[in-house]
């Protein structure tokens, strides 16, 4: 193997093994940062606060209840990310290895994909069931139910379709490397 | 598969051992393994030509088409 290509190697171990500690840091975090943003949601600085409950409610504190509710709906996508993150950790650890062109790899990044299209469409959710959420203790005739597709939603799906394209291409690559194996 | 490989025959003929040949082509025995059991899906001229070489031989001792399966 030539010193370039020993290098390379070297470098995909260390920069996968920091990228894999970083999402295990991401799967435990974020339900912790979910739940502390929604309890200690009253006392935030305005910048930290979300557009949706400025817009849809006059009082900007939540009640207990609704603070709940709002975890609740938020660890929808946030359950989707932590996924995402154990995919990505798979993926990386399988690179510390150097197994680059494996059926594991190609399942991660497949399923990566499908995952990132799945958070498009549960994003969506998240906000109808979100805008539901903190305006369920205004009076009848002033809560809100609104569905409504941004750009961040429709960017989730085109890089889940990419990703699960991606997820073919390196399907083809683990065909060739395998034949590979067998060139003499 | 109908290319046999008459790498046992050829080594054989000339008296050498595997790892021998392996070692004078520059391949591993695992590699060379694999084109005496016929289970590799190519070969490179490169390699040919230098089993040739130490073998002393023509592509053609060592490829053989056969139409058996």
């Amino acid at each position: 193997m030539e010193k370039s290509n020993i290098e390379n190697i070297s470098r995909i171990k260390k920069i996968s093994s920091r990228l894999r500690l970083a999402c295990s840091a991401i799967f435990y975090l974020l339900p912790l940062v979910i739940i502390s943003y929604w309890s200690f949601y009253n006392e935030l600085p305005e910048g930290f606060k979300s557009g949706l409950v400025k817009q849809y409610l006059k009082d900007p504190l939540l009640p207990v209840v609704t603070r709940i509710l709002c975890i609740a709906v938020d660890m929808i996508p946030g359950a989707i990310i932590m996924l995402s993150t154990r995919y990505l950790s798979g993926l990386f650890s399988l690179y510390e290895k150097t197994v680059f062109f494996s059926e594991e790899n190609v399942a991660y990044i497949r399923k990566l994909g499908n995952i990132v299209i799945l958070w498009s469409f549960m994003d969506i959710l998240k906000q109808t069931l979100l805008i539901l959420a903190i305006t369920l203790n205004n009076p009848p005739g002033q809560r809100f139910l609104a569905i409504g597709i941004g750009t961040f939603q429709l960017s989730l799906l085109l890089i889940g379709y990419i990703i699960v394209l991606f997820a073919r291409v390196m399907d083809e690559a683990r065909v060739m490397n395998d034949e590979q194996q067998f060139i003499v | 598969m109908t290319i046999r490989i008459n790498l046992d025959v050829m080594l054989a003929k000339r008296k050498m051992k595997s790892n021998e040949l392996a070692k004078f082509i520059g391949i591993t025995e695992q590699n060379l393994s694999i084109l005496k059991t016929g289970k590799a899906k190519a070969i490179r001229i490169s390699t040919l030509e230098m089993i040739c070489r130490h073998l002393e031989c023509q592509p053609g001792d060592i490829l053989e088409y056969s139409e058996d399966e």
